[in-house]
Parts: C-alpha cells; sequence; structure tokens
C-alpha cells in the first residue's frame, strides 16, 4: 500500500474524532492526531480500534504507546502487513 | 506537581461509545474493568477511571515531557467511595509511583485532581467551571490574582508567573465539552515541588 493510500483511507478513519477541520483537510504524514487533529485523547482509542478493523490488524500496547501521529500509523500498519 | 482532567459526562456520552468491542481492554487493566462491570453506573465509573489516568498523565508528561498513550500503565485504585456525596479519592500507580487524586462528580461532570503526593493534593486549589469550549481565558482571569500571569511554555505546558518575584508555578487546565477545569497552588511559591 502506497503511503497517500493510506493517508486517504487514514483521513476517512479520523474523519469523525477530528474537531479540527482545517488540519484534517491537509493531513500529511506529521500530522499529529491530538496537538493538530485536536483528537480528544478518550477518542484515539477508537482511532486505534478503527485501525485494527480497517486493516485487519491488532495493535499491541506497546505499538499504540507510539501512535500518536500519522506517520506513527502508517510505520505500525506497514510493519503488521509485512508480517502477514 | 498537579495536574487535572475534566470530562463532560453528556459530551463523552455522545463522542465515545464505551460498549464498543475493545473500547475498555485498550484503556484499562482487567482488575480496572472489573470495577467498572460491577459498579452502580459503569459510564460514570468508566470515566471516573479515566480521568484519573489523565490527570495523573498530565504530571508525568509536565515532568517527563514525553508523550505516551499507554492508559494501561497507569493502575487506578478507588480508596473511598463517598458515593452520596459524589466524592471519591484514591491512587494511581505508574512505574512505581505512587500519585494520589481526588474526584468529584456532578449530574454531567466528572473534575478529578491529582498530586505527587499526599500533602500536596492538600494545598490544591481547585476550580471548576460550565464555560464555553476552549475558551477558558476568562475563566483564568477569575482565578489568576492581580500579580499572576498564566502562560504555556515552548512544549505547551501552563504555568502561573508571579509578576513581583518573578517565580513560576505549575498550573493543570482542562477542558471538555461545556466544562473546564483548573488546578494551582494555593498559597504561590511555598510549597517546594
Amino acid at each position: 500500500m502506497d503511503k497517500e493510500t493510506f493517508i486517504e483511507q487514514l483521513r476517512e478513519i479520523v474523519r469523525p474524532y477530528a474537531k479540527n477541520q482545517e488540519a484534517l483537510a491537509t493531513i500529511n504524514t506529521s500530522t499529529d492526531f491530538i496537538n493538530d487533529l485536536k483528537i480528544n485523547s478518550a477518542n484515539l482509542v477508537d482511532v486505534v480500534l478503527d485501525v485494527e478493523e480497517k486493516y485487519d490488524i491488532v495493535i499491541q500496547n506497546e505499538e499504540m504507546e507510539r501512535m500518536l501521529n500519522v506517520q506513527a500509523a502508517l510505520d505500525i500498519v506497514e510493519a503488521k502487513l509485512n508480517e502477514k | 506537581m498537579i495536574g487535572n482532567d475534566i470530562i463532560d459526562l453528556r459530551a463523552a456520552a455522545t463522542e465515545s461509545r464505551i460498549d464498543r468491542k475493545g473500547f475498555l481492554e485498550k484503556l484499562f487493566l482487567p482488575e480496572e474493568i472489573r470495577m467498572i462491570r460491577e459498579a452502580a453506573t459503569p459510564a460514570i465509573f468508566t470515566w471516573l477511571l479515566w480521568s484519573c489516568k489523565e490527570a495523573v498523565y498530565k504530571i508525568v508528561h509536565r515532568n517527563t515531557r514525553e508523550r505516551r498513550y499507554a492508559p494501561q500503565r497507569f493502575s487506578c485504585q478507588v480508596e473511598q467511595d463517598v458515593t452520596s456525596t459524589g466524592c471519591y479519592n484514591g491512587i494511581v500507580l505508574y512505574n512505581q509511583h505512587t500519585y494520589c487524586y481526588q474526584s468529584f462528580i456532578t449530574d454531567h461532570c466528572i473534575h478529578t485532581y491529582a498530586a505527587e503526593n499526599p500533602r500536596l493534593i492538600q494545598h490544591a486549589a481547585v476550580f471548576t467551571k460550565q464555560a464555553a469550549g476552549e475558551n477558558y481565558a476568562d475563566f483564568m482571569q477569575e482565578v489568576l490574582s492581580l500579580q499572576e500571569l498564566f502562560y504555556k511554555d515552548d512544549n505547551g505546558i501552563p504555568y502561573i508567573l508571579h509578576r513581583e518575584d518573578g517565580r513560576s508555578m505549575p498550573v493543570s487546565v482542562s477542558h471538555h465539552g461545556k466544562y473546564c477545569g483548573i488546578v494551582k497552588l494555593k498559597d504561590f511559591g511555598k510549597y517546594p515541588l
């Protein structure tokens, strides 16, 4: 999966939780879920769960710890898909 | 060090589905999930425990400057459950350190504040307000004395600067939905952190 495809898919995943629509429009690998998209920390777990469902993967706690931005999410999902 | 977290229960009810598969399991430890399931009001208990983790996370983040989404590293214990008054207190364990917290719950709001030790929490000045969204500037002005100036450092961590002696002290700000919570220390400057 290429980076652009992933970012587009992630944009749709985070859309319901993002309070900053401008940051959502310009989402990129350096976008921070909490600081930029203003996703509530209690909703970050929904992003993790939605990503798990979308890609049929299981994200471990140690991975979730660093899943604070788009690049980290991309790295985690890519690694998981490569394991398959 | 002090930290606080506020939860607008009506906003939480619309923003989160705590009964979705995996929600509790990712955020809470098995013992915490047991407490939630056995609680008279599981939803309120869920947010009570979440607010404890968040309040202590703010202390840890202030100390370490490290950001992590690791809610299961924070282990919550409720020591006193005074349900009739809506007041709770207890401890949160994180990285072999014990933090203490106090919470009060009204119909639509949970406000939890935490400190690194029991002595410090007695000196916390706690303010809760039903305010408009993230616009807490007016509320902050109500809370500050004339000698105090609110600012955030490069990491976005909030402080109060005392104009007369130039010293800075930590202050914790939390907002969610219609509510805003602020915790600072009483008698500015008396308590070494």
